[in-house]
């Protein structure tokens, strides 16, 4: 069968996977009564809310025509996401300066129009603009370099 | 008089040599990074929500009302010399303010945006001080099924103003009151979604929600659009203050705007984007030539801007006396007093006065300051417009991992950002707006505590929900908002609206 509108199919769908989800691990926690509502009341309550609606969503979308998949733009998303990711993981074992100069020139590459040279001038700028201002300013407690 | 009283007491607390600096420096960054294309008030809040964190929680709030006008001016700014709303409340200041600008007038239009949101932020901030102590007192009396259906009115209607499906949109509120509930379940102490992950124990990061869904997430969509390049006006802005002709001609479009602003800013789901959209319209069903909208007419640019600043303080109503975010700038806020131990709400405004008023008279000083800074310094923030996005989004991207990394100095808040950032990303392609999510996400816990509560006192019995006549009264709001978008007819002139 033919999916008329991708994306509200695909949009119901998160929804309804979310919810379900939401409800599997809820129920593992104690449900009580209405009256003493458990742990599990709410997010079963909540998560088959989403599930209804997830539903309420797709269901029509098999048969309405709609718009199709929206085209994901993987380049931007990659590297922001990948930029943040390894800030996270150098941050305490390299430090500060390393994590920031790293984040900002792989993020950089999310550009499509990336100029290397521009980019790592203004990772350096940044990073040092930063620890001035965050470490050395307001205090917050980075550890500046590698911790070895 | 008793208000007075008050006014005198806030002003006192607000006019400490601290908290006038923390003032200041909250309406320098906001309007400074407000102004960047982009960069609406929401995320520039989220983005400078953890330089709050180590002040005491007047002075924080203080800041961060500074930061909110200040962001909402800078978006206006934005609208008026580059025609890219920063923010869905100044898309229609970008009508008559951009062509203003192309006409040379860009001076005024930034003048008489500055001087109507002052004149309407000094009104406004004696709306709140006056309506938000008696309704707090009508508050306390509030039962946990009022409570319940108050959050459950004020979460449709906030809906119900979201662009796009509604069925989106409410999915988006349950998706955040589910994701509100991951942590520690304050009834039984179970931990609840955590996954053994010691990081959520206390709950799902506000501050990484907040900065990857308005913010990373955003990026990441204005960097696949592709088309940077934005059209600065060129030439001078002339001078900024308007002509006596000009003052005289905006003087009945500030006050309407003022008027209706401060009413709209009070409803669930209104502030400063229902509120500019309303004042505008108004001016021009008023107008004797209506036809000069949208060709550069001042009252264009000085209704909407008064509408949307006092919109954006009476929002705070419903946020301090009933504890109930009318938009995700005032989620952010409650966010922030929660991260300060500070649960908002008519117990917080009895027990911490001096937090209630502070923010208050700090409201009309950060309207002084905002009106103070932006005469002299427009010239900078115009200069700050041509920066290339290239060289702006690295910089959002190392303010918000030193904004999420700093809250619990955790790097699992950081891959919290990597999961929320890409999951806005998707949704936001998907047409889910990220806005009712926030709302949910704050009110979540506050509304399983409140139906537990009145489930309790009822033994079990959901009638409670409609017996209790404050409590039926906001289920019945909330119907008839939402059958009011089921209506088609009704259901087009919001399209309308929304295009417009």
């Amino acid at each position: 069968m033919r999916i008329r509108s991708q994306k509200d199919f695909w949009c119901g769908a998160i929804f309804v996977a979310i919810g379900v989800a939401f409800m599997v691990v809820a129920s593992e926690y104690r449900m009580g009564t209405a009256a003493r509502m458990g742990p599990g009341f709410f997010p079963t309550l909540l998560g088959g809310l989403l599930t209804a609606l997830g539903l309420s969503l797709a269901g029509p979308a098999l048969i309405r025509d709609g718009e199709a998949f929206p085209r994901l733009h993987v380049r931007p998303m990659v590297m922001l996401l990948a930029s943040i990711g390894a800030f996270g993981l150098l941050l305490v074992p390299f430090g500060f300066v390393a994590a920031a100069i790293v984040l900002t020139i792989v993020g950089g590459f999310a550009d499509p129009d990336l100029r290397l040279v521009e980019s790592v001038g203004l990772s350096l700028l940044l990073t040092a603009f930063s620890v001035v201002v965050f470490v050395l300013l307001l205090g917050l407690p980075f550890n500046l370099w590698p911790n070895l | 008089m008793e208000i007075l009283d008050h006014l005198a007491f806030g002003f006192g607390v607000a006019v400490s040599l601290q908290n006038l600096l923390y003032c200041f420096i909250g309406v320098f960054l906001g309007t400074l990074i407000g102004v960047l294309p982009g960069i609406g008030p929401v995320a520039t809040v989220a983005m400078l929500l953890p330089l709050t964190f180590n002040l005491n929680p007047a002075t924080a709030m203080i800041m961060l009302a500074g930061i909110y006008y200040g962001a909402q001016y800078g978006g206006s700014t934005t609208a008026i010399l580059v025609n890219i709303p920063g923010e869905s409340s100044s898309v229609v200041t970008t009508i008559d303010g951009h062509q203003m600008a192309k006409q040379g007038r860009a001076g005024p239009a930034l003048g008489i945006a500055a001087i109507g949101s002052f004149i309407a932020g000094c009104f406004a901030t004696l709306v709140v001080a006056l309506f938000s102590p008696p309704l707090g007192e009508i508050a306390l009396r509030f039962g946990p099924a009022d409570y319940f259906s108050l959050m459950v009115f004020g979460l449709i209607g906030a809906v119900v103003l979201a662009r796009g499906s509604l069925r989106k949109a409410i999915a988006m509120v349950v998706l955040g009151l589910l994701l509100g509930l991951v942590g520690t379940d304050v009834n039984s102490g179970q931990q609840r979604f955590t996954f053994n992950i010691p990081a959520l124990i206390e709950g799902v990061s506000f501050a990484a929600l907040a900065m990857g869904m308005f913010g990373i997430a955003e990026v990441i969509y204005n960097l696949e659009q592709r088309a940077h390049e934005r059209q600065v006006v060129a030439g001078g802005i002339g001078r900024v203050l308007p002509s006596l002709t000009e003052l005289r001609r905006c003087t009945w479009s500030i006050a309407r705007g003022t008027a209706l602003g401060s009413l709209l800013g009070i409803l669930p789901g209104g502030g400063a984007l229902l509120s500019s959209f309303a004042a505008y319209t108004v001016e021009k069903k008023v107008a004797r030539e209506p036809r000069s909208f949208g060709e550069g007419d001042i009252r264009g640019v000085a209704a909407p801007e008064a509408a949307n600043n006092a919109g954006a303080q009476t929002s705070f109503i419903p946020m301090l006396t009933l504890g109930v975010p009318s938009n995700p700038t005032m989620a952010l806020m409650i966010g922030a007093l929660m991260i300060q131990g500070i649960q908002p709400g008519p117990q917080a405004m009895v027990q911490r006065p001096e937090l209630f008023w502070g923010i208050v008279a700090s409201m009309w000083i950060g309207n002084l300051f905002l009106l103070l800074l932006n005469l002299p310094l427009i010239g900078l923030w115009v200069r700050l417009l041509a920066v290339p996005y290239r060289l702006l989004f690295p910089a959002i991207l190392m303010f918000c991992c030193i904004g999420v990394y700093s809250i619990n100095n955790n790097p699992f808040d950081l891959l919290q950002l990597v999961v929320f950032s890409a999951l806005g990303y998707v949704l936001l392609k998907l047409d889910c707006e990220p806005a009712p999510l926030i709302l949910g996400l704050v009110l979540g816990p506050m509304m399983e505590e409140y139906l537990r509560r009145a489930l309790l006192i009822s033994l079990g019995n959901p009638i409670v929900l409609v017996t209790s006549p404050l409590s039926a009264a906001f289920l019945i709001a909330a119907l008839v908002l939402l059958l009011s978008i089921a209506v088609p007819a009704i259901r087009a002139q919001r399209e309308v609206a929304m295009k417009e």
